[in-house]
């Protein structure tokens, strides 16, 4: 052990010998010199001449320089020690040839640059883990495996919550239930995220409040729970600009006022990704949401419980014991409790950013590849140049391995250079790649983590290999410096298989990569001009946060024409009405049929909307039959419903449905009678994502019946209205501010109020092929031009190699055109092989994007099409500027130049 | 990488001509020894002094190059077996002069007892072999 210490100092020592040797030669010098001169001393004290005292000194020491060597090679690490000296040759040579270094740091920084930044996308969507939460890999989500369904969920209720938090000795347990409310009052009215948690939330997420505190347990008893509230630090710094007097203060949630006891520490968001504002005693839930009962109902599915075992108890364990708590606290026996690890792997289960991001990163990697071959390339040129230097030093007695690691430090120098590069513009491209590939509120992070820097020193490493090797290894093959040294320069061909090789993967590669982006603008115009049944384009959508029981429905409709009446006296607003759904979003779905005398009852599925009257207007749907609600059509007065074409022609196909009877089937079944049909609206552009029709097969319509809104809230399960539909006459983002001024002026107690252009709900749709299109479209430019430069590259190279005989083939005669042919060829050759791979390559991965396009075939011709004529005509351009350079050689310089 | 198998590229450096007998691994231990422990005898000594009083301890039957002292001597003092400073020898000539330090002394102590060992079993293959021939 001591031993292993004095090595260990040693080195340490011998490390710092690399650095201030100057002083130490010096010193050494001065040693062996007055020893010398003792010696001599002694000498000329036994008698011996002043020269042969000398001599004879010189002779015993045995070598002066010999010794100093050695003790060089002691002092310092000799490996470094030359790893040192080779770095200092790379910057002099870089510092000679700025053009070629900057055009290889340039090509591997947005390489590695795109790479680190699609990474960093990853790592927040598979790896990060939330800010703040202490051992975040032990907080367990805690569910229940039951046969009956309805008791399954039992930890989605307070009750569960309670029966499990009281009972467990290994477990402490927590909830959490999630509401959007509104804060504040008027101008700085706005709509939070907030989570409303047990007393036990932040103690078991083992999170330290920033400034004031966590609830205590009374404050979270549903008896006398207290109004208080913990704050985001983001809340607090946007909404009270950090006021370090910000606790105690009262702020308005809802319709209350709430008492500011903690503000959490910047960045967390409990154990989730998405951005939360604020946390509320759950004891509280009656507050937020109105009515009475929710906490005390064991059918409600409405939180989550949450736990962390107590150290050193295993999984295993905890459920056991958690499940004997379950049951002995009056849970239903046959059911076992479930921990599974909260923040396990999200590899398994990819979430749909997470799936396209990955392919994304995939595709960066690629256009890395291709920079990378660029930069081969390049080096390739520059070994030509240095045939004289290698072969010099190799003459010299220089050993090859030596050569190879002097260009292999010297391309690793450069993509170090370029990794640096990297992380500047990923730092700046992040933020542009998040927005597009996170999803809306997810917290953001840091920028840096040990992943990301692992990975930026890892592509960098990889790419300086990759990039350096095959050039290093050639230039420095011995066989290939007798051939120069016997005389045959300047007709050499360094690597000239190499280079073809790197130019059939280019364009392999960029071929594939743009028939990628092909596939996906194609869906994505197709998605983008859909024809939906309505027009959505011109809607502004309002809405409040009216809780669902504080207010009664009636109130809240009463809010809503308030607010849809004042909006209709704007001069920009066309037509408005209220809905229970809006377009775009989910649905109620209700089971509706027809009896007939032959087969009895007959149903299926529809989605129920409550409407008034110009509601099909204001969203510009068609009205095919029939007519639309009046003001008539009230609750007391005919029940009536509007159908689409879909309900229309599953229950009465080739016949008119007007004055039909059809049934919905809650409780009891009611008779309404058919007055209109109005043209299907597709709300999802996701096969299969709704409801089937009769007609088999995925589809994307769903069978819709209107009723009217006075009818329908008579009703007994009847939900509250969710929204004002408000059509506007010009473009609906002009119109935006003015409606949400006037729409603020009249709504109860100057709360907020949401006002956003429907078509907002529309870009979720539409988000993956956006994305695909953009990202696909901006590696597949990038791999286009890198190649075109590739390409352009090579030929340019080959024309100089080539000039020689060029001048001898025009001296016999060969006429310039035949020149151009000859050097297109060349290079046209490589493409038109490289081609053939990369759309063998796109066929066959295309299909793994299947799932990803909307209505293209993966092996769509036009797109296939297209996509070559590109890149042959880019290409052909590559190549007829050094060809046209060629057949304008002088043969009569150019042999003279020889 | 060991030292020795680092190649030398004689554009940049000098060749190093080693003498054969400071090649083995047991010579440079031993020398090691040797300085310890006539650094432990003596006191304070520059490395000329040591080379000299090692070769007369030997009876003048080791002779030694006294180049190849230098490396040595710096190994040791990065193994704080020794420790190093300027000051003025006998004859008023500055010189750089080398004392043992604490973990030296115990090194030599140490070192001693395993060479005592090893030439002691040695010793005793030795008899063997004049016994059975």
């Amino acid at each position: 052990m001591r031993e292993k210490l004095r090595q260990v100092r040693a080195w340490f020592l011998r490390f710092g010998g690399l650095f201030r040797k100057q002083r130490s030669d010096r010193e050494l010098a001065e040693e062996i010199e007055s020893n010398l001169q003792l010696h001599i001393e002694d000498n000329l004290r036994r008698g011996m001449t002043p020269g042969e005292a000398r001599r004879q000194a010189l002779l015993k020491f045995g070598g002066v320089e010999a010794a100093k060597e050695s003790y060089r090679d002691r002092r310092g690490i000799p490996f470094l020690d030359h790893l040192l000296q080779d770095i200092r040759y790379a910057l002099r040579t870089f510092r000679r040839n700025p053009i070629f270094t900057l055009a290889v740091v340039a090509t591997l920084a947005l390489g590695i640059g795109v790479n680190v930044t699609m990474f960093s996308v990853v790592d927040a969507l598979l790896f990060r883990m939330p800010d703040h939460v202490r051992a975040p890999e032990m907080i367990v989500d805690v569910s229940l495996q039951d046969s009956d369904p309805g008791r399954a969920g039992i930890f989605g209720c307070y009750p569960g919550y309670l029966r499990l938090a009281q009972n467990s000795r290994l477990l402490d347990v927590a909830a959490q239930g999630f509401a959007t409310i509104d804060f504040g009052r008027g101008t700085d009215a706005r709509e939070i995220q907030a989570r409303m948690v047990s007393h036990t939330f932040f103690d078991v997420l083992g999170v330290r409040i920033l400034l004031g505190r966590a609830f205590s347990k009374e404050e979270d008893n549903p008896a006398a729970g207290a109004q208080v509230v913990v704050l985001s630090h983001a809340l607090w710094q946007k909404q009270f600009g950090g006021d370090p007097h910000i606790l105690n203060r009262e702020v308005w949630i809802g319709d209350h006022q709430y008492s500011v006891v903690g503000i959490a520490p910047q960045g967390f968001n409990g154990p989730g990704f998405s951005i939360v504002d604020a946390w509320i005693p759950i004891a509280d839930q009656p507050l937020i949401w109105g009515g009475q009962g929710i906490l005390t109902n064991e059918g409600a599915r409405w939180m989550e419980t949450i736990a962390r075992p107590h150290a050193g108890v295993s999984l295993r364990q905890a459920e056991a014991e958690a499940t004997s708590a379950y049951v002995h606290s009056g849970g239903a026996p046959g059911g076992t409790v479930q921990l599974t690890p909260r923040f396990a792997s999200r590899l398994e289960t990819l979430s749909e950013n997470a799936r396209i991001s990955l392919w994304i990163s995939g595709v960066a990697f690629i256009v890395l590849l291709i920079g990378c071959a660029n930069v081969t390339n390049l080096y390739l040129v520059r070994a030509t140049q240095r045939r004289q230097e290698m072969a010099v030093r190799l003459q010299l007695g220089a050993s090859w391995g030596r050569l190879v690691r002097q260009l292999l430090v010297e391309s690793l120098l450069l993509s170090a250079i370029g990794g640096a590069a990297a992380l500047l513009i990923s730092f700046w491209a992040r933020t542009i790649a998040r927005t597009f590939l996170l999803p809306a509120n997810a917290y953001q992070g840091g920028f840096l983590n040990w992943r990301l820097l692992a990975i930026g020193v890892s592509l960098t490493a990889f790419t300086g290999l990759v990039s350096g090797f095959a050039p290093a290894w050639r230039l420095s093959r011995p066989v290939v410096m007798e051939a120069l040294k016997s005389g045959g320069h300047g007709r050499l061909l360094m690597g000239s298989k190499l280079r073809s090789g790197l130019l059939v993967t280019q364009v392999a590669l960029t071929i594939a990569l743009t028939i990628g982006a092909g596939l996906f603008i194609k869906s994505l115009r197709h998605a983008e001009s859909y024809d939906r049944g309505f027009e959505p384009g011109r809607v502004l959508l309002s809405s409040m946060q009216l809780g669902r029981g504080s207010y009664k429905l009636a109130d809240v409709l009463a809010i809503y024409n308030r607010l849809s009446e004042r909006a209709r006296t704007l001069p920009q607003v066309e037509n408005t009405a209220i809905a229970t759904t809006i377009p775009l979003y989910g649905g109620i779905y209700t089971s509706v049929g027809i009896r007939d005398e032959k087969s009895g009852f007959r149903g299926e599925m529809a989605a129920k909307n409550a409407v008034t009257a110009g509601y099909f207007a204001t969203i510009g749907v068609r009205f095919l039959q029939g007519r639309d609600f009046l003001p008539t059509d009230r609750a007391g007065s005919e029940k009536v419903v509007i159908v689409n074409e879909t309900l229309a022609h599953d229950f009465w196909p080739g016949e008119s449905p007007i004055g039909k009877c059809l049934q919905f089937v809650n409780n009891h079944p009611t008779c309404s009678t058919v007055i209109g049909v109005v043209s299907d609206q597709i709300k999802s552009l996701a096969a299969g994502h709704t409801f089937s029709r009769n007609s088999g097969g995925p589809s994307m319509n769903t069978a819709d019946a209107y009723v009217p809104m006075d009818q329908y809230l008579s009703e007994e399960y009847a939900s509250p209205p969710s929204g004002i539909l408000i059509r506007t006459r010009g473009n609906p983002a002009e119109a935006q501010r003015s409606v949400f001024a006037a729409l603020a002026s009249v709504a109860p107690g100057s709360r907020f109020v949401n006002v956003r252009p429907l078509s907002v709900l529309l870009d979720p749709q539409t988000r993956t092929w956006r994305l695909g299109a953009s990202m696909f479209g901006f590696f597949g430019s990038l791999a286009l031009l890198l190649s075109t430069i590739g390409i352009y590259g090579v030929l340019a190279f080959l024309v100089r190699q080539r000039t020689n005989e060029i001048g001898i083939r025009m001296a016999l005669g060969a006429m310039p055109q035949d020149i151009l042919r000859l050097i297109v060829w060349q290079g046209m050759k490589f493409v038109v092989f490289g081609l053939v791979i990369g759309i063998g390559a796109a066929l066959g991965l295309s299909r793994l994007m299947a799932s990803m396009l909307f209505e293209v075939k993966p092996t769509d011709a036009t797109t296939y099409a297209v996509s070559c004529g590109v890149l042959v005509f880019v290409a052909l351009v590559a190549c007829l500027l050094p060809a046209w350079r060629a057949a304008r050689v002088d043969p009569s310089t150019s042999l003279r130049y020889e | 990488m060991s030292e020795k198998a680092i190649e030398k590229t004689p554009v940049e450096k000098t060749p190093v001509e080693k003498t054969p007998v400071e090649k083995t691994d047991v010579w440079q231990g031993t020398l090691a020894l040797m300085v310890l422990k006539t650094l432990e005898s003596l006191g304070a000594l520059h490395g000329y002094g040591i080379a000299r009083r090692i070769e007369q301890t030997s009876g003048n039957k080791l002779a030694l190059n006294y180049g190849t002292l230098y490396p040595a001597l710096l190994k040791l003092e990065q193994e704080g077996y020794v420790a190093s400073e300027w000051g003025i020898s006998d004859n008023n000539r500055r010189a750089k002069f080398y004392r043992l330090t604490a973990a030296g002394r115990k090194q030599v102590a140490q070192e001693t007892r395993e060479w005592e060992t090893t030439t002691e079993i040695l010793a005793r293959f030795l008899e063997l072999e004049a016994q059975s021939s």
